[in-house]
């Protein structure tokens, strides 16, 4: 297996942007992303392109643009895990031998869906109105009754997850928000409330992969991918929804593919759709013990400096989510604090990261997909 | 409900899936219907094409499981999907007799009602209105009332 370095990352600022031509704004991070690499994008072998409702050939349309579609395109749909899923397949490319370098785009325009993720009617628990939101805010409830987690250690997610997003040009919101502020905003579904929910963002993220001769050509500090993992819920008749079998099985995994233990991360993009996620993911990522993600966060552990920096991007709920962009954009923000880039929101001495998406309702299932890749510099 | 049903006749019900739930039992609580499989005795509801833990159809059969459970989670959508008259109710209920852990609408309640453990009954109702004005209806659960 060919090692896989990460050479070259862009992203547009998230946001609310219905009337920009997500084609093209995606073109050009794609260029950004190899003008700042500066490949020659003719040897780029294998392009995947992580959206979940662009329409066809959506990764077509934006590189026929740039003159780079003769080759072989493959368009990613896996929810939430739709842009780590892209970055896993173009990994494998490059691993398995089939190119040397490979580019993967990630883009959304959620501004255009209604209802941000409406759950399928044909889907048992869609057809009963399980929303995405009540999913999270049952989990939250479990969590609070078993573990004595409180309302405002879970408002702490988003006011500092708001914080970081401050220090990012990048991110949707530069706001910042008090634990008050966040629990006297409106209840969206018990005891979840609206500032502990990601935004509904647009916006585009892109990163160029590859092996060894062609990272030591283009890049002078190129960042290892040394752990990429896939998996998908499995079937649990009774789930203990405190915690999440998904997550905790994929990064079990990873850790044991890169060869690291969780003690060893230094900065995390992880999937924050909604504060309680993110405290829960503490848990299942192995940062803390079963129960003890509410301490985790009132005693700063996550906080850039802290013993891990856990969304220093600003994360889903500062910085967007719009969803095919996700995963792929967790990747790049990596790229950058792992080679000291990352402006006033860098994570001191980050030497490895890791970037975690979790997501798509299925009735029956923890979640439909969950990715991970730990990178190293 | 039945009163209200005669004088809204014309407005149609269809069953959010035919094979969700069967008549009342005499006590007034509907059977939940679901599949079981005899080789591992797993019960899945909604019915499954195969056993999901044993990945085999040899021996699995559709079965009638009581419509009682007790509550794990719960909690109040403020405002859902159209066609859902918000605010709602959702729980996760653990079906008796080792029936799987699954979501349902709930009905007559509140908040300040539930909570995680009480004791929960089936009953039937509208989940879902569709923009034409038919009821799809399914299983809700409701908390058990004390029978003697």
């Amino acid at each position: 297996m060919e090692k896989v370095y990460v050479i070259g990352a862009a992203m547009s600022s998230f946001g609310y942007y219905p009337d920009r031509n997500l084609v093209e704004s995606t073109r050009d991070t794609a260029w950004d992303a190899i003008k700042s690499s500066g490949i020659d994008p003719r040897e780029i072998g294998f392009i995947t392109a992580s959206h979940m409702g662009r329409g066809g050939t959506f990764g077509q349309r934006v590189f026929a643009q740039l003159g780079l579609s003769g080759g072989t395109i493959i368009n990613c749909e896996n929810a939430c895990a739709s842009g780590g899923t892209a970055v896993y397949l173009a990994r494998m490319a490059i691993a398995s031998g089939v190119c040397d370098m490979a580019m993967v785009i990630g883009a959304e325009k959620m501004t255009s869906i209604q209802g941000f993720i409406p759950p399928d009617p044909a889907d048992y628990n869609g057809a009963t109105g399980m929303v995405i939101p009540a999913g999270f805010a049952m989990i939250a409830r479990t969590h609070m009754e078993k573990y004595g987690t409180t309302k405002e250690q879970i408002a702490m997610v988003s006011v500092k997850n708001h914080r970081n997003g401050c220090l990012n040009p990048r991110s949707q919101f530069k706001m910042p928000l008090t634990v008050e502020q966040v629990l006297e905003s409106k209840i969206i579904c018990d005891p979840m409330h609206v500032y502990e929910c990601c935004p509904t963002s647009d916006g585009s993220a892109a990163v160029i992969l590859a092996n060894e001769k062609a990272a030591k050509k283009y890049c002078g500090k190129p960042v290892e991918i040394i752990a990429s993992v896939v998996l998908s819920g499995a079937y649990t008749d009774r789930p203990d929804r405190t915690m999440s079998e998904l997550s905790t099985r994929v990064a079990n995994a990873a850790y044991k593919e890169a060869g690291v233990g969780p003690e060893d991360i230094d900065i995390c993009e992880l999937h924050d759709p909604f504060a309680i996620t993110e405290l829960w993911h503490y848990e299942n990522l192995g940062f803390c013990k079963r129960g003890e993600g509410g301490r985790f966060i009132e005693e700063g552990k996550s906080e850039i400096g802290g013993q891990v920096a856990v969304n220093p991007s600003g994360g889903l709920l500062s910085k967007g989510h719009p969803l095919g962009a996700t995963g792929v954009a967790q990747v790049a923000e990596n790229f950058w604090q792992l080679r000291g880039e990352a402006g006033e929101r860098q994570v001191p001495n980050a030497k490895i990261g890791m970037a975690h998406t979790m997501g798509g309702p299925v009735t029956g299932l923890d979640a439909g997909a969950c990715s991970m890749q730990i990178l190293k510099v | 409900m039945e009163k209200q049903d005669e004088e809204h006749d014309q407005i149609q019900e269809v069953p959010l899936r035919e094979d969700l739930w069967a008549e009342a039992e005499p006590d007034g609580i509907p059977e939940l219907i679901a599949s079981q499989c005899g080789l591992c005795g797993g019960i899945f509801f909604p019915t499954s094409k195969v056993c999901l833990k044993c990945v085999s159809d040899e021996d699995l059969k559709t079965v009638r499981i009581k419509g009682t459970g007790t509550l794990y989670a719960y909690t109040q959508v403020k405002r859902g999907l159209p066609g859902y008259t918000s605010p709602y109710y959702l729980g996760s209920i653990d079906l008796d007799n080792n029936g799987p852990r699954a979501v349902f609408q709930l009905e007559g309640c509140s908040l300040d009602d539930l909570h995680s453990g009480m004791r929960m009954e089936a009953c039937i109702g509208t989940v879902r209105t569709e923009e034409n004005g038919t009821r799809r209806t399914g299983p809700l659960f409701r908390p058990a009332k004390q029978r003697s």
